[in-house]
Parts: C-alpha cells; structure tokens; sequence
C-alpha cells in the first residue's frame, strides 16, 4: 500500500535514532520531512542525513518556519521529543520540577496548538504523539516520565476529538522497550536486556523497524480513523506481568 | 497602506461565506455569529486564526469576540476593554446588556473593527 502525506512533516525530535529512521521510511514514502532538533547533536545528525532541519527555537514560528523552508505549511506531525529525566518522585529537585513540566508538558502543549492551528487554516493534519507502554506502568524512576507521557496522550486525544470536524486527526502511540536511544541506554544497565526480553510475549524486544514502519503508516493520511485514542506499538508487554515479578 | 474598514468587512464576511457555507451575499456587518450563523466554539477558534492569517494581526481572543461584555462594570471599563468599536456600537452592546439576552451580540462588523485597530495599533 502507497501511503499518502499531504504536505511536510513535522519530525519533533528527528535527531534521534528513531526519528531518523521513521525519516528514511518517510523520504522512501516520498514525504517532505523537517526535522526539528532541540540540541546540536540532533541537529548534526538530522544535517548528517541529508535532512532539512530546524532548531526548536520559538515553538509559536515553527509553521511558518515550515513554510518559509519546504513551501508549505505542515500538513503531518510527530512527536517524538522528550527530555531525559528520570529521578525517584521524591528525588527530583523542586526547581527541576519546574524545567520538567515547561519542558515536557507545557512545550508539547505549545508545539501541538501551533501546529494544529496552521494545520486547521489547511484543513487537513496528521498528529502522532510517540508514547510509551510505561505511561500506564512505570519501573521505580520512569514516574515523572510517565506522568507527562499521560499529559501528552491526554493532549493528542483532545486535540483529535475536538478538531476531527475540520479535517485534523491525532493519535498516541505507546511504544516499549526498543535498542535504540534512551532504551539502549536502559538495556545496557547489568541484566535489564536479558529481563527485557523475557517479559515480552515474543521473548525478544521489538526491532527498530518494527516500530518504524506501524509509526509512519499512524502518520500517513489514510490511517485518520486511527483518532483521538492510544495505540499500542508493545510487542504485547502492556498485556502481561511486569518482568520484575516474573524474571527468574 | 492601511487597511480600510470596507475591506476589512468584505474579508471578513468572506471569511464567514467560507467557514458557514453561506452565500457572501447574505451576509452583512449586522450578521451576528452566534445568532444568525450556526457558529461554535470551533468556528471562533477557526475565525480566529484566520483573522490572524487574513490581515497579519495577532488575535486576542477575549477583546475580538467581546468575550467580557457580561462582566465590565459600565461603559467606561467597556471602552477600555473593547477600544475597537465605536461610542455607538459600545452604547449598543450597554443596551444589550439590559435585555438578559444570553446570546452573544458580536456581529461581523465588530470582527471588522478589530481587524482595522489592531492593524493600525
């Protein structure tokens, strides 16, 4: 099946091994991609790719922004930011608390409202918030995490449910364990790969491409009835006993 | 040049023509959105960004659609909060307040007029 993207998409968070992956599959679906990276590192790699890229910046331009460098307002969204916080609830620093929900709650809001604005001057618009299976359960650490992982599927469901009349859908999608980014990160800490593994159903984590292609297919224009709900990308984990209770 | 009123008003009830399906001939500034036009919440947000869009104005939302009108003490806090419509328009909407009316009066004239401050503000 030919997927269809009617106008750029919009890469939050492109930098990544993930975003740069669902770019590649996105470019092979002949889609426009801007990728927008909060730090130098993303952007180089975005650059490295061959990406048109853009840094964050002032969120409230970001379409415009679009425009200005493909032609066209956004006609796709994906949100893959997100920043590394992990701390025990109580251990986090009230300060950071602060830098936590400006940054992982309340610059999400922004950047979908923006977005979702030029997207309803179009009438048309695909928004993919990239969630994860430990928004509903979250390992010792992953609660502030999870919390704003909640926030933003709240937010997408909304703006699916309240703009759907005018042509722009959204949806979440809750991704588990993958070896790539912030999970390879995870997996390499001791035994947690091997106990990983052995809480999926399959027995094994999800490969790249395998988030990668259901990810860019949620995106496209035809999965729009896929709207204002939450889908579950998890090999099945979401479904079973967390591993700690059951890994021998 | 500036934005003149008559072009404001022919954006703007263009605007609503699109956004309604309406004809644009049967619409005019005394067309009230909330009474005369099956206009939501929706349609005000898409009213706004359009606005916003149409004429390079950054829309405040609460001034724009007289959002305030129930809550402003007398007509001097109303031509503070609404300094785009005229003394007569302004005595109108004190008038409208005595009749217990619960649908908002904002017409597309208003919609105008603030289209035309907020490009020479």
């Amino acid at each position: 099946m030919r997927l269809s993207f009617d106008g750029p998409v919009l890469l939050l968070g492109g930098g990544c091994t993930l975003g740069l992956a669902v770019a590649a599959a996105l470019r092979a679906e002949a889609a426009a991609v801007l990728a927008v990276c909060g730090s130098e590192a993303g952007e180089r790699a975005c650059a490295e790719a061959g990406l048109a890229v853009e840094p964050l910046g002032d969120i409230e331009s970001l379409p415009r922004r679009c425009a200005d460098r493909l032609g066209e307002l956004p006609g796709h969204l994906l949100d893959l930011r997100h920043s590394r916080r992990e701390s025990l609830l109580a251990g986090m620093p009230p300060a950071e608390i602060d830098a936590w929900a400006a940054e992982d709650i309340a610059l999400r809001a922004r950047t979908l409202r923006a977005v979702t604005r030029a997207m309803l001057s179009r009438r048309f618009g695909r928004c993919v918030f990239v969630s994860s299976s430990a928004a509903l359960r979250p390992s010792p650490g992953q609660g502030w995490y999870a919390a704003a992982k909640l926030a933003g599927e709240a937010l997408y469901r909304s703006a699916g449910a309240e703009l759907a009349g005018r042509g722009v859908t959204a949806c979440s999608a809750r991704l588990s364990w993958l070896d790539a980014g912030r999970g390879r990160d995870f997996l390499a800490r001791g035994e947690t790969a091997r106990r990983a593994a052995f809480a999926m159903p399959s027995g094994r984590l999800l490969r790249l491409e395998e988030a990668v292609t259901p990810l860019v297919f949620l995106l496209s224009r035809e999965a729009s009835g896929i709207n204002a709900c939450t889908v579950d990308i998890d090999g099945g984990l979401g479904a079973v006993k967390q591993m700690e209770a059951t890994c021998p | 040049m500036s934005l003149t009123r008559d072009e404001a008003l022919k954006g703007v009830i263009q605007m609503a023509a699109d956004i309604f399906e309406y004809d644009a001939a049967a619409l005019h500034e005394r067309t009230r959105l909330m009474a005369d036009l099956p206009c939501e919440s929706i349609d005000l947000l898409e009213i706004s960004i359009r606005l916003g869009a149409t004429f390079h104005i950054t829309v405040d939302d609460e001034t724009a659609f007289l959002r305030s009108l129930r809550l402003l003490a007398d007509g001097d806090a109303l031509a503070r909060a609404c300094p785009h419509l005229s003394e007569q328009r302004r005595e109108e909407l004190l008038q409208w307040r005595e009749t217990g009316d619960n649908v908002s009066p904002l017409t597309l004239g208003d919609l105008a007029d603030y289209a035309v401050w907020m490009t020479r503000s």
